[in-house]
């Protein structure tokens, strides 16, 4: 494993880094350097975008919060704006890794790595998240679901970078972020479920259970539409599940992660005061 | 060597203290200790060529590519080395498990099997050339399960004529045990209840930090000299003499810390590697191993499995037992024999009130990475077996799990015909429990957990489901008459004592509680003990740190040679004092007169006896071969709940007390417990060994091999009972192993407690349990 280490001390010197082929952005380096050491990836340049001010910030503009790339989990879980406007997002977040992993990695970087099973992506899903790039033709703005493409990949082309995300502030849903994992800590999920509520509207999303992060977009309508009161809520929960189309791995078998979705849109949606008691 | 009965009562000065563990500073400030962290001039980089086959023949290996690589210095096959079966297994010689392996053969028998030994200049070269050899297979049929190693059909895994020691090579049955006492069949025909249940144990990775690692060199004389993260320096100098055929007097083995084993380097891993090229080029080698490499291609756990009978009267009283098993000990059959006897020697004396009991079982070959020891030694997988089926039996029966288990299980004063019929690898001896809290420890459990007012069901959110369940537990403290360890002590003139021991401290802190041990008797502080341990130049020898015998065994001759040289220190305060003997005791690194109440340091005497009176070395050596092996007890209770949508298992709570007779340093005693009883947790909840169609271990780093974390598991109590081994040093027995014995059955009989559901394959996974759930709905 040899490459060069580049630190760029404007976005300017960012972009010409940015136009080698074999060129990766370190953020964090929580998925990066694993994937090097596996020799899944092996860039001959690591550009690292630590140096770079702009890129930590995070601002609030009106209707939506702007987070840019360099900007940590920890910093997320202590900014008050966050606090306050994306209970939803801090939910996912605390479920990330470890107190060393939230202290390097970023969500703009879980957004990048394009896994199935990112937490932050989750909830940027849910949030109806715009991903902000820039690149040699200039900046353009492209909705995460559309931005996410399949298992690691995105729409980034060769040059571009992504440089913020905006996310939708969602302080008036209730929410709930639900992890099943065969253990607790550190563990990349089995199945992961985000539910946003805001009387007859719903959104959901779905980690680890299809090639991307799902928003189960017909479901969420037939909940507006029909209501979950009686036999509905059986239609709903399987409108639900034929959004997913989960595989078997070394964590578990396509099977059990239907069933871990099913049983847990059950204990949500089936509780008597529907949401469930630990949607706030 | 019974101790005086007052010891037992006395207030000890240094022993049962939570002193701080001799290296402890240096370890936690990153000083160099470790085997990597040395290094050597000119030293050669060793990497492995490795099998992607799981059952094959070398048809050629063309290495001309790789010896074109710049810095690659030699790379060595089969053909360059001798042809000596040996067992890479470390333990007492003559060993009991089959001689079945080569440095490097013709054959391989797993995925990453060694093919050829590669060595450069530096790292990369090193790994290039790996990638560069060119290796032609021609594949064999592989044997990836117990179940199809025994088929008629199976290839023969080890048809090598240079093997010795296999049971029935021809039908991959590597070792084979049976015993019975009584008429086990006829006794269980005549039980009120009789049940038969199988239990399966699946493997385990030892997953200790410190991957293996050696580096050799030859002294300026000439002799390897090997430096190793090993739990077997004494063995491994006996096993590299005679794959080398160089005698033991040209090699010197020398262990420096190590970063845990847990039985994973109770084998040669990598010194043979290291020692093969050192002795082709004449220069310094090191090889360290990947995590990689460390999960697939050195040892894992024994898979067992076992189909067990019990048969009992109305009231509870197990009559008789059965047990059959078989054992996967994958491509080598180092410790095969011997972990399939202690799963019966070390589980069922438990039950010694029964009128007839059976053991019996097979171990076989298959092609996938080899079996080795690991903490509880298959004590574990046994356990798993027989405490279930006692449950099991209880439940049939309607009585109480833990009344049944108590109202059967040994008690102090009593003994087992089966202490002398299996011992491991050959008969045991005969010995009566000297020391038994099992009782305590259970009664004690019981209030920790809660246990009397303990409710069960469904929780208010009707979603989960509360459990408890209980197991009991015994281990060993050595291997009685096999196991035999020594200690040196000299004087230095400032009151000070080298303390040089065979016996090895792998993380366990058996260096402090020898050196407490040494103290007690000298009657000096710990500082006072300057210990040295695992060098085969300069320490006595010990078999090592395994078969929780290094406090028991270990202790015991360190307790030997410090008497020897109270007794010395005594005689030579006598003769400097004018004083007879009798007069004379030992206060704090002091000699004093009772009679006129004179006084001399250790220093004045050793300093006296060094430069001007009576001129000589204060120094002895002790030894110590158990004649039994006294046996640590343990209860363990577990808490779960289950939800019973998605079969997540949440363990809220677990419960273990042992009694380890006197624990010497009780903060490391305890340290062990808890580190054993998360293994098994670890092992019953998370940790899953997965292979690919064609027998490749998929599961080779800590992303998808989930060793548990703090997080994973609720509250922990662990608790050591009070107690005293009348034969132990200072009535100390073992405490390194038998955590990990229970915590699979107390949580196997905790889910059933909470499911009605029996789950009899650990790990217990969830997604097995949701399915038994809704199967039962069906
Ligand atoms: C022990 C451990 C536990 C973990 N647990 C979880 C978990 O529970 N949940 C979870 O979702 N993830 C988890 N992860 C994965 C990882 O931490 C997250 O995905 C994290 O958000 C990655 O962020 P990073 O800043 O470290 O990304 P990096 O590793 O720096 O980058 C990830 C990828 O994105 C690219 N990239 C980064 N920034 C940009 C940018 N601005 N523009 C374009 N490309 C970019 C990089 O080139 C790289 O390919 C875990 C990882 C580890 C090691």
């Amino acid at each position: 494993m040899t490459f060069k280490l580049m630190i760029p001390n404007t976005e300017g010197e960012l972009q010409q880094e940015l136009m080698d082929d074999e060129a990766r952005i370190l953020a964090g380096g929580t998925d990066l350097m694993v994937q090097m050491r596996s020799g899944k990836v092996a860039p001959t340049r690591v550009v690292s975008i630590k140096k770079l001010e702009r890129l930590k910030e995070i601002s609030d503009l009106g209707e939506r919060i702007r987070i840019g790339a360099a900007v940590t989990y920890s910093e997320l879980q202590r900014s008050h704006i966050l606090q306050e406007k994306s209970p939803i997002l801090l939910k996912a977040i605390r479920q990330i890794g470890s107190l060393q992993i939230r202290n390097r990695g970023t969500a703009v970087g879980n957004i990048a790595n394009a896994s199935p099973a990112g937490d932050a992506v989750l909830a940027m899903v849910l949030s109806e998240a715009r991903v902000e790039i820039m690149g040699p033709k200039g900046e353009r703005h492209e909705s995460i679901e559309s931005f996410i493409i399949g298992p690691g990949r995105t729409t980034l082309s060769t040059g571009e970078y992504i440089r913020a995300v905006v996310i939708e502030k969602t302080d008036d849903w209730q929410s709930l972020f639900i992890k099943v994992g065969q253990r607790n800590a550190m563990c990349i999920s089995v199945a992961s479920i985000g539910v946003l509520r805001k009387g007859k509207e719903v959104r959901l999303a779905f980690g680890s259970v299809a090639p991307v992060v799902v928003r189960a977009h017909k479901a969420e309508r037939f909940f507006t539409r029909e209501g979950i009161d009686g036999t509905k809520l059986g239609e709903f929960v399987e409108r639900c599940v034929e959004s997913i189309s989960p595989i078997d791995d070394v964590r578990a078998s396509s099977w059990y992660r239907r069933q871990v979705v099913r049983g847990e849109l059950m204990k949500i949606f089936g509780h008597p005061d529907v949401g469930g008691t630990d949607v706030t | 060597m019974t101790p005086l009965a007052e010891e037992k009562i006395r207030e000890f000065n240094v022993v049962k203290k939570n002193t701080d563990k001799v290296d402890g500073k240096a370890l936690v400030s990153g000083k160099p200790v470790y085997t990597d962290d040395f290094d050597a001039r000119d030293e050669l980089q060793v990497k492995l060529v490795r099998s992607p086959h799981a059952h094959a023949t070398i048809k050629s290996i063309d290495a001309s590519e790789a010896l074109k690589i710049p810095g690659v210095v030699a790379v060595l096959t089969s053909d360059d080395l001798p042809r000596v079966c040996f067992t890479r297994a470390g333990q007492g010689y003559p060993e009991p498990s089959p001689y079945d392996t080569f440095v490097l053969d013709r054959r391989v028998r797993y995925v990453g099997e060694p093919v050829a030994i590669v060595a450069a200049e530096t790292e990369k070269a090193a790994t290039a050339a790996v990638k560069a050899v060119k290796v032609e297979y021609e594949l064999l049929k592989a044997v990836l399960s117990m179940d199809d190693a025994m088929k008629p059909s199976a290839p023969t895994i080890h048809p090598e004529e240079e093997a010795s020691g296999i049971f029935d090579a021809e039908r991959n049955i590597a070792a084979h045990f049976e015993m019975e006492i009584g008429e086990t069949e006829k006794i269980l025909k005549d039980c009120d209840v009789t049940i038969s249940r199988t239990y399966h144990a699946n493997t385990q990775l030892h997953a200790m930090l410190e991957p293996h690692v050696s580096r050799s060199y030859l002294d300026p004389n000439n002799r390897l000299v090997i430096v190793s993260s090993t739990q077997v320096p004494f063995h491994a100098r006996r096993i590299l003499s005679r794959i080398f055929n160089i005698p033991i007097s040209s090699i010197r083995v020398i262990k420096p810390r190590i970063g845990g084993g847990f039985g994973g380097k109770q084998a040669l891993h990598t010194e043979q590697y290291v020692a093969a090229v050192t002795l082709a080029t004449r220069r310094p080698a090191r090889l360290i191993f990947t995590r990689e490499e460390v999960s697939m291609a050195t040892n894992i756990r024994h898979e067992m499995q076992y189909e067990v009978k019990i048969g009992a009267s109305k009231d509870g009283k197990i009559r008789a037992i059965s047990m059959d098993g078989v054992s996967n000990t994958g491509a080598y059959g180092e410790h095969a024999l011997t972990t399939l006897m202690v799963s019966g020697s070390k589980t069922l004396p438990l039950y010694n009130k029964v009128e007839a009991v059976r053991f019996s079982g097979n171990v076989v070959y298959t092609n996938l990475p080899p079996a080795g020891a690991f903490r509880g030694y298959g004590a574990p997988q046994g356990l798993f077996a027989l405490d279930c089926i006692v449950d099991e039996l209880a439940t049939e029966l309607g009585l109480d799990p833990l009344t049944v288990k108590e109202m059967n299980s040994i008690r102090e004063g009593e003994s087992s015909p089966i202490f002398k019929l299996m011992g491991e690898g050959r008969e045991g001896v005969e010995q009566i429990v000297r020391s038994c809290k099992l009782q305590e420890c259970i009664d004690r459990g019981k209030e920790l957990i809660g246990w009397e007012k303990r409710s069960k069901g469904m929780l208010p959110d009707s979603r989960r489901a509360k459990g408890y369940g209980c197991a009991i537990a015994m281990q060993g403290s050595g291997i009685a008459k096999i196991d035999m360890g020594a200690a040196t002590i000299k004087m230095n003139e400032d009151g000070s004592f080298n303390l040089l021991i065979g016996a090895t401290d792998i993380g366990t802190g058996s260096d402090t509680a020898l050196a407490q041990i040494a103290a007690e008797v000298l009657h000096v502080t710990v500082d006072k003990i300057i210990v040295y341990s695992s060098d085969t130049d300069f320490t006595p020898f010990d078999t090592g740190a395994y078969a929780s015998s290094t406090t028991y065994v270990s202790g015991n001759a360190v307790k030997a040679a410090a008497e020897k040289v109270r007794m010395q220190i005594l005689q030579g305060a006598s003769e400097i004092l004018e004083e007879p003997l009798p007069n004379l005791e030992l206060t704090l690194a002091e000699v004093h007169s009772k009679e006129t109440g004179k006084t001399i340091s250790y220093s004045d005497i050793c300093t006296q006896l060094f430069y001007t009176f009576n001129q000589r070395q204060i120094g002895a050596t002790g030894s110590f071969v158990g004649e039994e092996s006294p046996i640590p007890f343990m209860a363990t209770f577990a808490e779960v709940e289950v939800d019973m949508e998605t079969g997540q298992i949440d363990l809220k709570k677990l419960v273990s007390v042992a009694d380890c007779g006197t624990p010497i340093n009780p903060v490391q005693a305890l340290g062990q417990l808890e580190g054993g009883t998360m293994q098994g947790i670890g092992w019953a909840l998370f940790e899953n060994v997965m292979y690919s169609q064609t027998g490749r271990m998929l599961t080779t780093d800590f992303f998808t091999y989930k060793v548990p974390t703090r997080m994973d598991y609720g509250e922990l109590i662990c608790e050591l009972a009070e107690s005293y081994e009348p034969t132990g040093p200072y009535g100390a027995k073992s405490i390194a192993e038998i955590g990990i014995d229970s915590p699979i059955p107390a949580i196997a009989n905790a889910l059933y407690d909470a499911t009605g559901i029996r789950l009899r394959e650990a790990p217990f996974k969830s997604e097995k349990l949701l399915f038994e759930i809704l199967s039962r709905e069906v």
